[in-house]
């Protein structure tokens, strides 16, 4: 129990509720809010899921991941050179890659959502949401430390 | 008991939830919890518990878990305060013995039985009843089991009486509720006696374990008769929700119950062991715990007052539960360790999913009370009210043809990628024609035969559950046969082969079950086709399924082959097609369909079937005439069904696209035909199969491909439906460029059959596959949007479409990000400097490829000139990419390789052979010197040595038998009769055994085998020997058990001369007999060998009595310089049993646990002898070189029979339990070399 568990615990908590968070959404909220919801409530009440997670990942969840994430890579002496070398260099650079990816496309479904463009948005939503678990994926195959 | 309490509680709805009963339920889930890690560490030694979890284990659970259950109920019946004394006694006594303090624990669970039995008295008082009786009687048994235990009987003695109280309480249970099936005083008394028998067993067992186990079993099994006959849940397992739920639970208990009795009365409880562990939990588990899973929804809101509603998720558990408790039986039956273990471990999440269950219902439940639903009404809930709108439409037929063609369209998508794919993919070929014909056209034949009886048949459709089930079943056994082949292991294929034929048959079932049910109609002709087809495709896995296994290869292999493609193609997709054909065709015409259709059908039929079934057994049996006879008689069969169709097609000309591909698909499978006659008639059919497979693009391509996009074309539309408006949409949108895509197909397929130059060849592919994935992308268009127009039409629009799209492109960014993380720059390997080269003759035959192992410095370029020397076609693939041709018996290929950097792999990619062990290994080895000029250009010739270039490699005992071996057999015969005993013995220098796993060597030997026959005699008898040089040079005999002077009889003796070997048997013991010319090293070295067993005067008869000649194992050709040196040095490649290096690895000698067993042994030598060892069993008899060094009533025990080359004797042990129990050469080096075998010992 060091200072750097603390780190890797922030890191690894706040992917699994990003992570956690979509697939809640995705496969918890919208089903049963499209059942039992009308669609005009349905509308509102989805944008306002859609504004809080934004907000969480914004506020929250980016901050959190990048500090933490540059903090570790540090530690484990990552520079840019070694990004580039194959096993652990390489897998770390994949995964940020996916990780702007997906970052992106969260952002379009943002703007999607707000510009009326349901089916953009639908799309970018499983993106984002696949894309990360992506992620995770990376991250497990990422040499333990 | 149950159902009154039920009644009382629900007569008083809204009484508040009843907490203060749930401390003793936890107690009662503390004592589960407790069992079961227990239970799972007497299972796995890893698992960490304490000493008291796993000691206690069986009280904890019948008493500690059950016990306090049952208390709590009786309790809560009773109504009194004092009642819930005996669940809490029971609880804490649960609580105390999982904490270790095992007086007290017993004490508590003791007095709560005693306890208990108050309960029913008083209960008794109140109302007599013959249940309550009964149940008095059963809860007599649990502190009967106490006082047992308080006396110091172990846990074990204790289980009759467990059994006694759970079984008498449950049937009194079940008693109850049958009142509602008005019983019979003449039942009553049955399941009283049934009982009392149970009971009397418990009863006897202090005294006699067994016999009272046994009757206890009797019991058992006639009480799981009484309730299966006299129980409702016969009837109410045809009802739905909740009480099927609880019928199925409790018929499958009683299933479990009838089976642990029988165990228990076969097995006695008392052998220890599996048996022991299998009668204990097929009752405990299987029986007991499904009881609880039954009432538990009933019982649970009786005890805490608040509602389990149903849900079919219950099921899950249940069938977890069942699965885990047959595995676990399975296992111990079989007496395999990780089988059993696996079920054991299986249970554990079982009933965790059901306690899981159990909460989260609670919880559900109780949230629908707050919307006013009062517990009465959880017993008529039936599945979820709708919670908002009407319920959904039932899917129309149309949505379910869609998705099952759907599946079709991906087969064919998947044929597209593997031929795209290549040469990167284990077998290419194979898998080419496999995907598509057993994906895409299997599962095609399937959905659209089905379709065309009811259509035809005007039938209704049988139901759809099984048309699903028989899909799913073709898939998942056309998955197992491609996984199965490509991965290289024959049992999977086998399997799915198997399953195939099974899910084809009963798909025929269904057909001739529909023909029969409806009308007779004008189109009842074409069922028979279907029936016919289906037939063959049933031979056709079975012959399919026989081609992947060991079975199947050798010189059958190609006839095989032959029978199987025509089989298959002819047969399940020709037929199939014809019979198609005479609706079909005037369909895509627009015309009538003509008169003389069902005549032309019925004859057609007539010669095709029996024409094709003649065909395939001349081609099986190798009668070139018979099957050409058949074929033609198809043909002509053909011809005769495609008479009518002529007719339709001088009515009116082909205008659509599908008219076109199905015209020119018929005239390619014409075309293929006739080929396909001119070939079987020229050929012998071994060579058929071979020459047949230039013709297969044109079946593939030119005929089933186009026939299926024709009919795909004229079908899909149709079945989509939406109106005439979407119809001409869809059809005009599958029809585009059609003209282009039908020339490009039929200009393809020529180049594609005909021996053209390579550019052209992949232009004919391009062709092909280009049209097939043009279909493939229309047709997916149009499905998809078929797919919404329908949810359009039902007014919710799903917007699916949007979501896949999004994992298409989440999937492609992780599939990238996976690329860059895990390819590497540029390769090391590539720039491997050459360092030399080589030329390496490889050799394919009997199932392996010689040598098996190739090891050159890195950077070596590699030469392998590849000869097929086998009956049947082979062919190399190496896992860097290169492969050679098929290659027909005794052709030969050249493959050069790319310098050597990393190990490559080569297999043979017939199905099945790189199974069967047609495999080798190209190893890099880390000397960078150049290799010496000598060693250039060395080239190695396959012998009969599999794996020897130059330095010695290392024997793989693990690796499996070739196919068709067969051990030598070690079981001893008795003497025979009479004093004189005449043998010939013929020394034979010439045969060749299997010495090693896959390593097949000459050898010299006496009749044909190492070690040669056995003699046995009695002490006294006379052997006349004539002994026969039948070799190639010269040989001798030499007979330690006999007295003569070695001159005459022990001389050597030139080929094709004999001589006479006479000699008495004075002394008993197991002597060796030798080739007597020098170098006798090399004679015996080489399999010279064999035993004389001379019985002592009074060997006393045993169960099964084995011989072991241990010898050693040089691999080298017999008599050769390097083999004569590490003979003289005395170091061996291996060391055999009977003739073959852990032959009884593979074939494991047999024994029934409680046998005597007499395990002979003579050490052949010719420089090392054996410590033989059994492990696990310790000799209670050691007889060597002629007096007992240990007998049978002696105190102490031995643990090897220890003998010096040439010196023999025997071991006598009893096996204590079933199990597999090692027989190897003590000295460890020489078991690690193959003096090593098993013993397969099963339960009495």
């Amino acid at each position: 129990m060091t200072w750097w568990t603390v780190i890797r615990f922030l890191h690894v908590v706040s992917a699994a509720l990003w992570v956690g968070g979509q697939l809640a959404v995705s496969l918890v909220v919208l089903p049963l809010a499209r059942r039992l919801v009308d669609d005009q409530r349905r509308a509102g009440v989805l944008r306002a899921v859609g504004r809080r997670f934004g907000l969480f990942t914004a506020a929250l969840f980016l901050p959190v991941q990048l500090g933490t994430g540059v903090a570790l890579a540090w530690r484990k002496g990552v520079t840019w050179a070694s990004l580039a070398d194959p096993g652990y260099g390489r897998i770390l650079a994949a995964k940020l890659l996916l990780f702007c990816a997906v970052m992106a496309a969260a952002a379009l479904h943002g703007w999607a959502s707000g510009t009326a463009r349901p089916r953009l948005a639908r799309t970018m939503a499983v993106t984002s949401l696949v894309g990360s678990l992506g992620i995770v994926l990376l991250a497990t195959a990422l040499p333990a430390t | 008991m149950v159902t009154s309490q039920i009644a009382v509680e629900r007569t008083r709805p809204g009484r508040p939830v009843a907490w203060w009963r749930l401390p003793l339920l936890a107690g009662a889930a503390a004592a589960l919890a407790a069992g079961i890690v227990g239970g799972l560490a007497l299972l796995v030694d890893e698992v960490p518990a304490p000493a008291s979890f796993t000691e206690q284990h069986g009280p904890l659970m019948a008493l500690g878990f059950l016990g306090t259950l049952i208390a709590l109920e009786r309790a809560v019946a009773l109504r009194r305060a004092w009642g819930y004394a005996a669940p809490a006694l029971a609880a804490a006594g649960a609580v105390a013995l999982a904490a270790g303090a095992e007086q007290a624990g017993r004490l508590a669970l003791t007095a709560a039985g005693g306890w208990l039995v108050g309960i029913y008295l008083a209960l008794l008082g109140r109302r007599r009843s013959r249940e309550t009786f009964l149940q008095l009687g059963a809860a007599l048994a649990w502190p009967a089991a106490g006082l047992l235990w308080l006396g110091g009987r172990p846990v074990p003695e204790l289980v009759p009486w467990f059994a006694a109280f759970l079984v008498a309480t449950i049937a009194a249970e079940r008693l109850e509720l049958a009142h509602v099936v008005f019983l019979r005083r003449a039942a009553w008394a049955g399941l009283l006696a049934a009982t009392a028998v149970v009971g009397a067993g418990a009863v006897m067992s202090p005294a006699s374990p067994v016999a009272g186990a046994r009757v206890a079993g009797a019991g058992m099994v006639a009480v799981a008769a009484w309730l299966a006959l006299h129980d409702v849940a016969r009837r109410t397992v045809r009802g739905c929700g909740l009480p099927r739920y609880a019928a199925v639970c409790l018929l499958a208990g009683y299933g479990w119950l009838a089976a642990a009795g029988a165990l228990w009365a076969v097995t006695g409880l008392a052998s220890g062991g599996y048996l022991y562990d299998a009668a204990l939990h097929a009752l405990f588990l299987g029986f007991v715990m499904s009881m609880v899973f039954a009432h538990a929804p009933v019982i649970l809101p009786a005890l805490l007052r608040v509602p389990l509603p149903y849900r079919p998720v219950l099921y899950l558990p249940l069938a977890a539960l069942h699965v885990a408790v047959a595995v676990r039986v399975a296992g111990d039956l079989a007496a395999a360790d990780v089988v059993r273990t696996l079920g054991g471990v299986l249970a554990a999440p079982a009933l965790l999913m059901f306690a899981g269950c159990v909460i989260a219902l609670t919880r559900s439940g109780r949230s629908r009370e707050v919307s006013r639903l009062g517990p009465v009404d959880i017993r008529v809930e039936k599945g979820r009210p709708p919670l908002g709108g009407p319920p959904p439409p039932p899917r129309p037929r149309a949505s379910w043809h869609l998705r099952a063609n759907a599946i079709v369209v991906g087969w064919l998508g998947l044929t597209v990628a593997v031929a795209l794919a290549g040469g990167v993919l284990p077998a290419p070929r194979w898998l080419l024609i496999h995907v598509f014909l057993l994906g895409a056209v299997s599962t095609a034949i399937l959905i659209w035969s089905e379709h065309f009886t009811v259509a035809l048949l005007r039938a209704r459709s049988p139901s759809q559950n099984g048309s699903l089930a028989r899909l799913a079943l073709l898939n998942a056994a056309t998955l197992a046969v491609l996984a199965g082949v490509t991965s290289g292991s024959w049992q999977p294929a086998a399997a799915g082969a198997a399953l195939m034929a099974a899910v084809v048959l009963w798909h025929a079932a269904v057909l001739v079950r529909l023909a029969r049910r409806a009308l007779p109609g004008r189109f009842g002709h074409v069922i028979g086709w279907y029936v016919a087809a289906a037939a063959a495709l049933a031979a056709g896995a079975t012959l399919g399924g026989l081609l992947t296994s060991p079975l199947g290869q050798g010189a059958v292999h190609e006839r095989l082959h032959a029978a199987h493609a025509e089989v298959n193609l002819l047969g399940w997709v020709g037929l199939t097609v014809l019979g198609t054909l005479f609706t079909l065709w005037p369909t895509v015409l627009r015309t009538r369909m003509s008169d003389r259709t069902r005549r032309a059908s019925r004859i057609g039929l007539w010669l095709t079937a029996p024409g094709l079934a003649v065909t395939v057994a001349g081609l099986l049996a190798g009668w070139r005439w018979a099957a050409v006879a058949g074929l033609a008689a198809y043909a002509v069969g053909g011809l005769t069904a495609l008479a009518p169709l002529a007719d339709a097609l001088r009515r009116r000309r082909p205008h659509t696209g599908a008219a076109w591909m199905l015209g020119a698909a018929i005239v390619w499978f014409e075309v293929a035909l006739a080929v396909d006659l001119v070939i079987t008639a020229t050929r012998p059919a071994g060579e058929v199969a071979g020459a047949l497979s230039p013709l297969l693009p044109i079946v593939l391509a030119g005929f089933v491909a186009q026939v299926l996009l024709g009919s795909l074309l004229h079908l899909l539309p149709a079945v989509l439906g939406g109106g005439p408006a979407r119809f001409k949409e869809n059809a005009a949108l599958l029809e585009r460029g059609w003209a282009v895509r039908l020339a490009a197909l039929n200009l393809g397929v020529p180049l594609l059959a005909l021996p053209v130059p390579q550019p052209i060849a992949l232009l004919g592919w391009a062709l092909v596959l280009g049209s097939i994935l043009a279909f493939v992308a229309l047709a997916v268009t149009t499905l998809g949007r078929a797919r919404h127009a329908g949810a359009r039409d039902r007014g919710t629009w799903r917007p699916s479409m949007p979501a896949v799209a999004g994992v298409a492109a989440g999937c492609l960014l992780t599939a990238a990000a996976v690329v860059v993380a895990t390819t590497s720059g540029p390769e090391p390997a590539a720039t491997v400097t050459v360092t030399g080269s080589r030329t390496v003759e490889v050799t394919l035959s009997g199932m392996s490829i010689r040598p098996g192992v190739i090891e050159a410095p890195v950077g070596t370029v590699l030469t392998l000139r590849i000869t097929n020397a086998d009956a049947q076609r082979h062919d190399l693939r190496l896992s860097t990419g290169p492969r050679t041709p098929m290659l027909s018996p005794g052709s030969s290929a050249v493959l050069t390789l790319d310098p050597l950097a990393q190990p490559v792999d080569g297999w043979c990619t017939v199905a099945g052979h790189r199974a069967a062990g047609m495999t080798m290994r190209i190893v890099p080895t880390r000397t960078t010197t150049p290799p010496s000029p000598a060693h250039d250009q060395h080239s190695t010739t396959g012998t009969s040595l599999a794996g020897r270039t130059g330095e010695p490699t290392r024997l793989d005992l693990t690796a499996p038998m070739s196919p068709g071996w067969t051990p030598y057999d070690a079981t001893l015969e008795p003497a025979p009769g009479g004093t004189e005993h005449h043998i010939e013995l013929r020394a034979d220098d010439t045969a060749v055994q299997e010495v090693a796993p896959g390593v097949r060597q000459r050898v010299w030997t006496f009749n044909g085998t190492m070690p040669g026959p056995v003699l046995r005699g009695k002490v006294g008898d006379v052997f006349v020997v004539t002994f026969v040089n039948g070799g190639t040079m010269g040989h001798g005999i030499d007979f330690h058990a006999g007295a003569v002077a070695p001159d005459g009889p022990m001389r050597t003796i030139q080929p094709g001369e004999r001589l006479t070997y006479r000699f008495r048997a004075d002394f008993a013991g197991a002597w060796l007999y030798h080739c007597s010319t020098m170098p006798m090293t090399q004679h015996i070295a080489n399999g010279m060998y064999g035993a004389v067993i001379v019985d002592p005067p009074d060997l006393p008869a045993v169960d099964r009595e084995y011989l072991l000649v241990q010898g050693e194992l040089y691999l080298a050709e017999p008599g050769s310089e390097a083999q004569a040196g590490r003979i003289r040095q005395g170091t061996p490649d291996g060391w055999m049993f009977n003739g073959t290096a852990a032959g009884y690895d593979h074939a494991p000698l047999r024994a029934g646990a409680g046998e005597r067993v007499r395990i002979w042994a003579v050490a052949a030598g010719p420089s090392s002898g054996t410590a033989l060892h059994v492990v696990g069993a310790p000799f209670d008899t050691v007889y060597k070189e002629g007096a007992y060094v240990l007998r049978k009533n002696d105190p102490g025990g031995a643990q090897v029979l220890d003998l010096a080359p040439a010196q023999g004797g025997f071991a006598e042990l009893v096996f204590p339990e079933a199990g597999t129990y090692p027989v190897i050469d003590h000295t460890m080096r020489q078991a690690e070399g193959g003096a090593h075998g098993l013993f397969q010992v099963s339960a009495r």
